[in-house]
Parts: structure tokens; sequence; C-alpha cells
């Protein structure tokens, strides 16, 4: 459903804009009526006239990812915009999953060590160290870490680019060699990512801990640990997992800025380039496939959620 | 008729009512303005067929509602109770995306009937 | 030599010991003293009552007992249980930060002690548990923390636990949301007693339970000491009732001092402190008859500046010039009794002056609201989603055909547990529901109204509106914090429009707020309600019902968020209204004592029906519904002698769904018959005073012989 609903609305956004055709046709040098027929044949239904036809042959071709050619010749050898996208969307699965799994895994126990920390000056140096870095754009930190880590330092690559069949096809080497160029822009994410996830599960944790029955378990005798890692913290990930699904579409924009800066030739350098180039075919498409992502690691949280809270159910 | 079924058709008259309007305002405006009904009404009833499944698969039918009132007036509610609340919701989603198919289907005939007259 | 003896016989004796203990917080305001110089010993098997108003304390013992105080407490003094020190001076951080390794020597000290010691019923029972476990998971815990039994062993004493606290082994699978107040709080008790603890401490286990309820987990408490599962015992709480039920000692606290230790029989019949005297004098009960109440004006000395003298000094009515320079030490009226009073054992009975209740009620003939036939449902197949989402019925009987009538100048109470529908009738009749049926008829101002037939905008709509005022439960929520008292009180006069004369309803407010006892009325007008205290925030309250001369007021429990000892007074403030003024008001209140001591009449229900009306007299003194005798018997009366024995009461209230066809109190009467089940019982009347059975009462005992 959501699915559609984003065919819709990437419909009316880019329609908004007219017939691409048109806007093709005007910046040709010969403005001939066999020169539209021509452009229109080649940018297929996707960007015909507004008509009833079109409309559904748009639906039908997005759903079955036939996204057309790719206006201004090949992007790395790749006529076709699936094409192109196929070679862009590993770098950016790679970079959004490991940044998603990793920032959980840190930012959370990050989280639940924090509130061990109550009424400590230390706990405040953590707190204002992770409000600045949560608050801090995706952008500025990405070209602060760039331009010193690989610009003054050379510690890791200027360039991002490395071929990617050390993703699709992992040797030893490849995944070694994928590590090293991806490692600085998934540091980026990671780092505001647990950030956020670290300022959230403390929240949480805190006020779960004023409630009546952590002093009861308290004054059963459970130690100390347990009752933050089984009272506690089961209790207060629901506010967290919730937040969980708002933040997959931040970091997937993340993502896709961070890419640009890193030049990982994923799907935000993608998109960035047929931005700039007014190459809808590829921007429509591309759009379309982050918001299968994001739609798709949505669900997953609705799973997470039901087995967390025994109570969510009604 | 029963009253599960009228209920339900209270829930169906919102979208209905909605379509009427949509194929209805727009007849002055192909009426008396330039205005391409063939080509932009069939589209308009179509993305609002699909709004319309995607309220039916998102809104919960006040059953939220429902529950906490449940709640607030101490009945019981056990899990068969819960059930029943989930299945009546299912029914309500389908009807909501057979509405949604009603909507594509106008949109077809508009575009295909219209040329007609 | 003989003395010796004694006293190795007494070391052995004694279960815990606390010995010149303090206890403060640190805040950002400065130091809160929340305990000052607490000594006391537990004997084995012994029952030990804290007594104590909010703010005394009583919460701080107990934690710090288990050692639970939080981090910005400064302890002073030691806790001794069992010839051990495990709590002393410097354990916290008074000044000295522990380092890593001391601290986990102490915290496992304490946690070897807790539970299995000492352990603990906490207040609130609703919010004990942990919500994403099992209750059976939660009892299991403790004994896999503490003992090395096999998973089989667990789970034969869990069951041998739940049953001892009177739980069904349903329980165990449950999740906490799905089970009564009365069944957690039972719960709770099993979980404390699961490790067979030498002391179990008690914070308030009766708080937020019906009279009924609490009555049974009193009865359980008494039947678990009597098998010597609960071996010594504190109980804490701010109601005179349960601590007399169930404690051999009793220690007065009042703003973290001892005011008074002795036994109970001492403590209730022989009291040598002031402030015991009072807050004694303060309990509405059953017993005393309609006995004039008295409440302790003032409110609790500020914690972080503790005033010079005597802490009591400023409420007390015995107070001397030397109360004010010096704090009074203990004076020991005989061994095991003691107060800390200047006139302890002087004490002469001294009345307070001029909080007499203003002359004697007239109760006019003329009706100021009947009710007939009174019926409000909620239908929730009503709504939209309701009929889409319910496969049954869902109708709530919230008020089921009630007849009530209240005269001029007279108070009708209202008594009921909850769910009974007393609030919902209230509402009703006030106009914020809409009845289903039946008929509503007011007189105010020389006019008949009745509610169905009045239409929103006319004349008697509004002279409906204003004669009508309600003061809600919860004086906290009930005030616009965003407003200052002024213009709570001006309100209702500007939405009535009684008056465009600035002056004069500056005059009204200030009248009104004179009226409610809020003198001077300039000190207040500017105040915002988070200035005021609880009692004085009722006072407001009722200030802004009062302010349009409204005939009738309805009080929905306005007392039950209210200190004890603010009870009293402003209960007196109610019945001095009403004599001043000849208001008719309707009193709701789940506590039978204070609608006893407040009103002429009482009208009893359950489910949504009225099972007994009559005098209110009549009704304690000679009650005759198996409901009435129920609730009656069940309120623990501040004597030592009081015992409910067995309540005759079947179970918990039910909820007014799926009501019995018959007789709504048929699954709870002990002496249903098979006629009861499906015939409605019919009203059996001598003179004013009715209720609502198939039988008579010479029937009643007779069903009763039978059974035995």
């Amino acid at each position: 459903m959501l699915v559609l609903f984003v065919l819709v609305i990437l419909y009316v956004m880019f329609r908004l804009l007219g017939n691409p055709a048109i806007l093709i046709f005007y910046s040709t040098k010969h403005h001939t009526a066999s020169e539209l027929k021509i452009i229109e044949a080649e940018l297929g239904p996707l960007a015909g006239p507004i008509s009833f036809p079109n409309f559904i042959y748009y639906f039908k071709d997005m759903l079955t990812f036939h996204f057309g050619d790719s206006l201004f010749g090949a992007i790395d050898g790749h006529q076709t915009v699936i094409g192109a996208i196929d070679a862009a969307l590993p770098y950016t699965l790679m970079l959004f999953g490991i940044a998603a799994v990793v920032g959980f895994i840190i930012g959370l126990p990050a989280g639940i060590f924090t509130s061990f920390l109550r009424g400590k000056k230390s706990e405040k140096a953590v707190i204002t160290a992770a409000t600045l870095l949560n608050s801090i754009p995706f952008f500025v930190l990405a070209i602060i870490v760039y331009i010193y880590v690989a610009g003054y330092y050379h510690i890791f690559p200027l360039r991002g680019t490395f071929p990617v069949t050390d993703l699709t096809k992992p040797t030893i080497a490849g995944v070694e060699n994928a590590f090293y160029h991806l490692l600085m822009p998934i540091l980026v994410l990671v780092a505001i990512e647990a950030m956020g996830h670290l300022l959230t599960m403390r929240a949480a944790m805190v006020s779960v801990l004023g409630e009546d029955f952590i002093t009861t378990a308290r004054a059963k005798g459970v130690p100390e640990k347990d009752i933050m890692l089984h009272h506690a913290a089961r209790n207060a990930m629901v506010p967290v997992s919730t937040r969980m699904a708002l933040e997959f579409a931040f970091l997937m924009s993340g993502a896709v800025i961070v890419e640009v800066i890193f030049t990982v030739p994923g799907m935000g350098t993608l998109l960035y380039d047929s931005t700039i180039k007014d190459n809808i075919t590829v921007a429509e498409g591309g759009l379309f496939i982050i918001s299968l992502v994001v739609i798709f690691a949505y669900s997953l949280v609705d799973f997470i959620h039901a087995w967390i809270d025994p109570r969510i159910k009604v | 008729m029963n009253d599960i079924n009228r209920t339900r058709i209270k829930y169906v008259v919102f979208p209905i009512i909605a379509l009427l309007i949509i194929i209805a305002t727009s007849i002055p405006l192909y009426l008396f303005f330039h205005f391409n009904y063939r080509v932009y009404i069939p589209i308009i009833v179509f993305m609002s067929g699909i709004i319309i499944m995607f309220i039916g698969a998102w809104w919960d039918f006040g059953a939220k509602k429902f529950i906490s009132d449940v709640f607030k007036t101490h009945m019981e509610l056990n899990e068969d109770d819960l059930e029943y609340v989930y299945k009546q919701q299912f029914i309500m989603m389908l009807i909501y995306i057979g509405i949604g198919f009603l909507y594509f289907l106008i949109a077809f005939i508009i575009y295909l009937v219209l040329p007609l007259l | 030599m003989i003395e010796t003896v004694e006293n190795k016989s007494n070391i052995e004796n004694e279960m815990l010991n606390v010995k010149n203990f303090y206890v403060n917080f640190e805040t950002y305001d400065g130091i809160v003293h929340a305990l000052d110089d607490i000594n006391f010993t537990l004997k084995n098997n012994e029952v030990l009552g804290i007594l104590g108003e909010s703010g005394s304390g009583k919460t701080t013992l107990a934690t710090a007992i288990m050692g639970l105080l939080p981090e910005n407490a400064g302890v002073k003094g030691s806790i001794t249980l069992n010839g051990k020190t495990y709590l002393r001076e410097n354990d916290f951080n008074s000044g000295k930060k522990l380092n890593r390794k001391q601290l986990k020597i102490l915290d496992q000290n304490l946690r070897n002690i807790r539970w299995k010691d000492i352990s603990i019923v906490f207040q609130g029972a609703m919010n004990s548990f942990n919500p994403v476990y099992t209750i059976g998971k939660q009892i299991r815990e403790v004994y896999k923390l503490h003992t090395d039994l096999s998973d089989n062993e667990i789970e034969e004493k869990l069951l041998k636990t739940i049953r001892y606290a009177g739980l069904n082994k349903m329980v165990i699978n449950a999740h906490p949301h799905e089970l009564s107040g009365g069944m957690k709080q039972r719960a709770v008790i099993a979980m404390a007693l699961a490790l067979d603890p030498e002391i179990v401490i008690a914070d308030e286990p009766t708080t937020g339970l019906d009279v009924i309820t609490q009555a049974e987990i009193i009865n359980q408490l008494k039947a678990l000491k009597k098998q010597g599962k609960i071996k010594s015992m504190i109980i804490i709480s701010h109601d005179i009732g349960v601590i007399s039920q169930l404690a051999d000692h009793i220690m007065v606290l009042y703003a973290g001092k001892i005011m008074e230790y002795g036994t109970s029989r001492d403590i209730y019949l022989n009291s040598q402190n002031p402030y015991t005297v009072e807050l004694l004098k303060s309990y509405p009960s059953i017993k005393n008859a309609k006995k004039h109440v008295e409440g302790i004006p003032g409110t609790l000395p500020d914690p972080i500046n503790i005033p010079e003298g005597c802490i009591f000094y400023e409420r007390c009515i015995y107070h001397d010039a030397i109360c004010k320079q010096k704090e009074p030490d203990i004076t020991y009226i005989n061994n095991e009794h003691y107060s800390r009073c200047y006139f302890a054992s002087k004490l002469t009975e001294k009345e307070r002056v001029n909080t007499d209740i203003d002359g004697e009620p007239i109760i006019g003939t003329e009706k100021k609201v009947e009710t007939k036939d009174l019926v409000t449902y909620f239908d929730l197949k009503k709504s939209m989603a309701g009929s889409l989402f319910s496969n049954k019925e869902r109708v709530v009987r919230a008020v089921d055909d009630i007849n009530i009538e209240i005269n001029r100048g007279e108070i009708l109470g209202i008594v009921g547990e909850s769910g009974s529908g007393k609030t919902t009738l209230a509402r009703t009749i006030i106009g914020l529901i809409k009845p289903t049926a039946g008929e509503i008829i007011y007189n105010f101002e020389n006019t008949n109204i009745n509610i169905n037939k009045i239409k929103q905008r006319s004349k008697e709509y509004s002279v409906f509106r204003k004669n009508t005022q309600m003061i809600f439960q919860d004086p906290y929520d009930a005030l616009n914090p965003k407003m200052t008292v002024y213009d709570i009180v001006a309100e209702p006069i500007i939405a009535h429009r009684s008056t465009n004369n600035p002056g004069e309803m500056l005059n009204m407010v200030k009248s009104t707020l004179k009226e409610v006892n809020l003198t001077p009325p300039e000190n207040y007008l500017e105040r915002f309600p988070h200035e005021l205290s609880g009692g004085e925030r009722q006072r407001v309250a009722t200030a802004r019902a009062l302010v349009l001369n409204s005939e009738l007021i309805v009080a929905d429990e306005p007392t039950s968020m209210l200190d004890v000892s603010l009870r009293a007074g402003f209960m007196n403030l109610i019945k001095n209204l009403r004599n001043k003024n000849n208001l008719s008001i309707l009193y709701i209140s789940h506590d039978i004592a204070s609608v006893y001591y407040l009103s002429d009449k009482i009208f009893v229900m359950y489910l949504g029906v009225g099972v007994e009306y009559g005098d209110s007299k009549d009704i304690v003194n000679n009650p005759l519904h198996p409901y009435t005798k129920a609730l009656i018997k069940a309120v623990p009366s501040p004597t030592p002698d009081w015992n409910p024995g067995n309540i005759d009461i079947i179970g918990e209230i039910g909820n007014s769904i799926n009501v019995p066809k018959g007789c709504r109190f048929y699954d709870r009467c002990i002496y249903k018959q098979g006629k009861c089940k499906n015939e409605k019982p019919p009203v059996q009347k001598t003179g004013t005073h009715w209720y609502l059975c198939h039988f008579t009462q010479d029937e009643l005992d007779n069903i009763k012989q039978y059974m035995k």
C-alpha cells in the first residue's frame, strides 16, 4: 500500500514539472516535431504526455522496475536506469545496513550504560557529547572527517570508489578493500545514529527506573546489573524501537549525503548526479528504489515491537 | 439487513461521497472552461483510489478508541474479543481496497466511455 | 546478675534495632531533613505500626531499613538486624565517597538481607510488578536469586505461597495488567512471603483498594501472622484503622520525628502527645456516632528549615512559651510508652475554640432535586466503531432505575465501592451526562425544571446551570494552573453574567473566600494553584462552587485526596456552609464513616442500583441489606478491639455489563437462594428506610442459621 502511495507522490512530483520530453526538446538544438517524437520514444511511456493510459503504463513500468533509459548517455557503462541502480545499490545497502545495525548495537548498550552513571559528572560529559554529535548535520561531520582523515593524514583513501564485485562476489581481499573504503562513511553515520539511540535509551531508562516495580526488584535483592538489563531495559526498549522507524528515513538521507562527500559510487552519488543534470528517469527510479528500502526496514520494526511488549497487542 | 452490515455501509459512505464529489465538482470546469476532462479526471480518480486503499490499510476504524473505551468502563476484553476486533478490521480493510478498485473502474469507464458520448 | 540475664534475653529477642538514625536528602533547595533521631527496636514476633501523614518520613524509614535510599541521601546512626549491624554511618555518602570495592561489599551485604531477611510490600500494588513479565516469573526470580533450589522445588514452593496469599494458581501465568487491584495486592504479599523472611514491611498495603477488599487483605495478613508465616512485621499507614488491626506497638511520626511510641492500647486510650490526640480526634468513625471531629489546622513545617523548638508548636493547642524555644525531650510515661512533649502525662482535655459548627441545619420539606426512574446506560454499540467491533452486548448499566430526592438544606450521602456508579449518578444529576431514560426534576428559584424538557438556550437552563455546582475529587486537577485564585473563583460569575461591575465581582469573590476560611482573602487573590496546599486548593474549588449562591452542590469524594488531619476540617466546613446557607448537598464517598458523619440521609449503591436508603443513623446502626451490612462491617474501626471476623461477602465487585438477571447482588451474596437469580427483588419498606431484597430480616437470619 505504502509503495503505491509513494508512486502516486512521485508521479505528482515529477509531472508537476510538465512533460519531460518537452523539457528536453527545448534544450535540444533542433526544434522540430520529429525530434520530439524521437525523444518521447526514447523515454518510453515513463515520460509521455499526461494522459490516462500513460499513467497506467507508468504504474506498470514502475512496479516491474522498467525505468527506461538514462537521458544523457550511459552512466558507468549502464545505458538503462535499472542497470545503473543495480550497480549503485549494493554500496548504499551496505552502508545503510551496517550503519543501522552497528548504530543500534552501540547506541542501546551505551544508553543503558549512561543510565548507570546517574548523577555523576561523567554522565553530563557523555550527554553533552552525545547531544552535540546528534545535532551536527551529516554533511558537516562528514566533511570534517573527510578533510582530516583523508585529506590531511591520508589514513583512508580520498576516493571511495571500489569495484562493486567486492560486495557482490566477496573474497577476503575484496571485503578488506571494501572495508577500507567504506569505513569512514560508516563511522560518520554510526556516530550520529548511535548518539541518537543513546539519548533516547537513556531518557527511557531514567523514566523506567523511577517506576515502582524497579524499587520492588531492588528490594527483592536483584543485582543492579540484572535490574538494568532485565527489568528496565526491556521496558525502555519500547520508545526506542518506535523511534527506530523514524530513524531509518533519517539515516537513509544521511547515507545519500555521506556517499556524495566520500565519492562512494552508490545511490546517493547517482541521485545527486542525475538531479544536477536533470536526468529525470534516473532520479525517478532511484527515489522509488530508496523508498522501497525504507518501507522494508519499517515493516521489520513492527515485528520487533510486538516481541518487546506483550501489551502492544492491545 | 443486520446491524453490522448497516455499520459497514456507514463506513463506506464517506469514500463514495468523496468519489462523487471528485467527479461532480470538475464537471462545471469541463463545461465552461478549457479543461480536458478525459485526460485529468481518470488520473485523479485513480490516484484517489490508491489513497483510499492506503487509508483502508492504515486506519484502525476507531478500534483503538473502542478498546480504550472498553477499558475505561471496566468491561472485560478477552482474546476472543480481540480476535473479533482484528477480524472486523481486516474485513473493513478489504472493503476499502474493494472501493479502491471501484475508483479504478470508474476511472477506466470515464476514460473509455466519455469519447463515445 | 539478674540484670545481665535480662539484658541478654532482650538482645536475643531483638530482631531489628534502629539507633540514633538520621536521614537527610541533598536537594537544590537545601538539605531536607527527612528523618530525625529515630530509635526503636522490633522484637521477635512483634508487629510495629508506624502512623503518620504524608510528609512524615514513614516511607523513607521503610526504604532506609531495606537499604534502598537514593544516592543523595545522607545517613547517620545505625540499623542492626539480629545483632548484626548492616547499615551504619558513612555507609551512604555522608560526605565521604566510598571506593568501588567497599561499595561492592556493602551492596553484596544488603542484597543478601533484602527479601531473605526483610521483605517489603510497597504502596500501590498496581506498579509493583514489571508489566512485561508474568507474575510467576517475578516470584520465581526471588527463589533463583536467593536459594539453590531446583526448578521443581521452586515450582512447588511457588504454588504453596500463592495459596497462602489466597490466590488460585491461574495467577502464575498472568501478566500484571490482567489482574484486579485486590489480586495484585495478594500477589505482592505472596512474593513478600516467598522466602519466609524474618521481617515483612508493609508500606500502606491497602491504600487505593476498596473497603471490602481492604478488610479482606487485613484479614489475610492477620491469618498469616497467626499461622506464623509472617514472623515480625512493620506496618506503615496513614489510616489508624488499618494499623490498629495489626499492630502491637505503634510509633507516631510527625515531620521525621517520633512523637509518641507505645503499645497500641496506650496510644489509643491513653495518648500522651498533643499530635496523637488531635490526629485520633480527626477520624470520623462509625463507633463514635456523630461525635464532632476536629481537624488540625496548619501544615507540616518546612523540611528544609525546621523551626526552633517543638516541630508541632504552630499547630498545637497546648503550646506554651517554652515549646518555641527548645525542642522537648522524650518523656517516659511507662516502660514501653514515651512521648516527645513537655506536657506528656499532664495533658488535659482541651477543645479548640471557634471551629464549632454554627447553628443547626434547617431541613425543609420542599424537594430541591428529585429523580424518577433515572437510568444512565453507556452503550458502546451506539458509536460507529463500537457497533463494528463488539460481538456482544456492551452496555454499562451505570445508573439503573434510581429514585432519590434531596430536600432543601439536606445532605444526602451516596456510598458504594468503586464501580458502583456513584460518580455517574452525580454527573447525570449535575447535567454533565444525558440520562438514557427517566426524569430529573429540579426546583430552583421556585420554578420546576425538568431536565428532559428544557432547551440549551432557555432561561430555565441557565437557572439550572447556575444552581448546580460540583466539587471534584482531585483538587490538583480541578483548578487551572494558569489562572489565579481570583480568576478561578470569578469565572462562574462571568460565565453566568451575574454582574458586570468589577468592584462587585471582587466583593463577591472576597466574601466567598472568607466563607471557606481562606482568610484574609486578599492574600489569596493573586496566587496560583501550585502555591497552595491540597487543603487550600479544595477550599478554592469549594469557593468556586459557592460563589453564585447555588442551591445544590454535588461533592464527589472531595476529601479522598486530602491528608487525614485536613479531612475533618473540610468536612466541618461543608457542614457549616450547609447550616449557614441552607444548601442541599449530594455527598459521594466510598468511606462510609465520613458519609455517616456528614449526611442526614444515606443511599447505598451497588452496580448501578440503590440497595438501601434511609436516615444515616438507621443505616449505620441497623443495616438491613446484606451489602450494607458487609460494607459497614468492613470499615476498620480505630480501636484495638475491633474484629471484622467474617465480612459475609463473596469476591470483588463485578462489572455492570453482564449483570445478574434477578438481584444485582446475587453473585456476592451469602444468603442467595434460587429465586434471587431470576426474579427482581422487591422493595422492603419500614417508614422512610427501605432496602432491596427478597427476604425480610427474620428470613435472612433463618437462612444464616440454616447455613451454619
